[in-house]
């Protein structure tokens, strides 16, 4: 029988299993011996000590999470929206079907290349991560929509709940896990893709510019330092979206 | 309300056949029949939800209010959320909720409700909206006879003068409810 670990339990162990990979890599650093292929953490982690001082590192972690923020929330809204009339309306649903599975296969690589013939390299990553995170969050919603409970909606029509009435207290509820699940696969995405976009278009003051900077000054701690930043950044904001979200649900929902 | 079908099926399994019933207006029928007959079939053509039949059913009206036999509330959101989504008056809920001994229950969701306040909650819904007709599905399952007496006290006052059709297996409901007309089928 499977036996269950206790919250406390598990922090312990992800804390003693961070460790665990923290000296695995450490002990491959030592054996590589080149800081060039791979730092070592004391390494990165003085890198990092030494960007905290520098104006620059804030400015671009402003820069780049404004972005990442902006292009999550309006993908969130969009999504929403499209997904509860997809999901209400069949026809809505196959006139956004193709666009939402071209956005989903086509190639972030290929998304940057493009969007950047449209739009500012500062704009870049606003609109590549939207166009990353909108399919995830809309099939979300739109799979909420669709998987609600038959029964509730004909005893909803029975009762005549409808517009409202009907979004908040029959579909939210069906339609919240979805969009947990949904959030949970789109938010890291989000900060990949804003990222990735940025080491292409090199926007002025963006952290997808600094990691172009290490990696053309071969400068290996520091780019282990932004990447870290970045993890770091996409786990907190991770638990905020969460939080934020179930903060809404339990005021929507009571 | 006239009920006359011919025949209903589902796929090559015969329901009914040649089952005419009259309900009457303004006052509670109840129908009896065994576990399987076809109560919940019968219910739901009276009602309007079901058309797929050959037959009529006569004067048939837009504003059925139906008891499901399945609860059908919403589990993850308050009971008193759940009577919110009918746009009926807070305190017209705190009324209905208050005799049927759910008021202390009213914040708390539906998933930590037992199965016999699900029924209670569901029934609360049913006697909140105001319809031309009531059909009730086994309206007490999961309530024992106390509260089933309480309770149906309750529903004949709140639905007095209304037409009511209720199906369930047991007798005792009849009485328990007031009904004028009671047809025992399947017999």
């Amino acid at each position: 029988m499977k036996r269950f670990i206790t919250d406390k339990k598990r922090k312990v162990y992800l804390t003693l299993s961070i460790a665990f990979w923290v000296l695995i890599w450490w002990a491959m650093s030592v054996i590589i011996e080149e800081k060039l292929f791979l730092p070592s953490p004391f390494s990165v982690l003085k890198a990092l000590i030494s960007l905290f001082p520098e104006k620059e590192f804030w400015t671009s972690i402003a820069f780049s999470t404004s972005r990442v923020v902006l292009s999550y929330l309006v993908s969130f809204i969009v999504a929403a929206l499209l997904g509860v009339f997809g999901g209400l309306s069949e026809r809505i649903e196959i006139l956004l079907s193709p666009l939402v599975k071209a956005m989903r296969s086509i190639p972030v690589a290929s998304i940057v290349i493009l969007v950047l013939l449209w739009v500012k390299s500062r704009n870049l990553s606003t609109v590549v991560s939207f166009l990353v995170v909108f399919p995830i969050l809309y099939e979300s919603v739109l799979s909420g929509v669709k998987n609600t409970d038959p029964l509730l909606l004909e005893a909803a029509d029975n009762y005549r709940i409808r517009g409202y009435r009907r979004l908040r207290y029959i579909y939210l509820p069906s339609i919240s896990p979805y969009i947990e699940s949904g959030i949970k696969s789109s938010l890291g995405l989000c900060w990949k893709s804003a990222v990735a976009a940025e080491v292409i278009g090199l926007p002025l003051h963006s952290m997808g510019s600094k990691l172009y900077e290490a990696k053309v000054y071969l400068d290996t701690p520091s780019l282990f330092a932004w990447t870290l930043v970045i993890v770091v950044l996409a786990a907190l904001f991770e638990k905020l979206a969460f939080l934020l979200f179930s903060m809404i649900k339990r005021r929507v929902m009571r | 309300m006239k009920v006359n079908i011919k025949k209903k099926a589902f796929g090559s399994d015969v329901i009914f056949s040649d089952l005419s019933l009259t309900i009457k207006e303004g006052v509670t029928s109840f129908i009896m029949a065994p576990s399987g007959w076809g109560k919940t079939t019968l219910l739901r053509i009276m009602a309007g939800l079901d058309d797929d039949y050959e037959g009529t059913v006569e004067s048939k009206c837009d504003n059925n209010i139906v008891l499901f036999q399945e609860n059908r509330l919403v589990e993850g959101i308050s009971v008193l959320s759940n009577l919110k989504a009918l746009g009926v008056k807070e305190e017209d809920s705190i009324d209905v909720l208050s005799h049927l001994s759910l008021y202390e229950e009213r914040n708390k969701k539906v998933s930590e409700l037992s199965g016999g306040m699900k029924r209670r909650v569901a029934l609360s819904r049913v006697l909140l909206l105001s319809g031309d007709r009531y059909f009730l599905d086994e309206p007490f399952t999961g309530l024992d006879d106390e509260c089933k007496r309480e309770i149906a006290f309750y529903i004949a006052k709140k639905l007095s003068g209304k037409t009511v059709v209720v199906v369930s297996h047991n007798k005792e409901d009849s009485l328990l409810l007031r009904a004028v007309d009671t047809l025992v089928l399947g017999e």
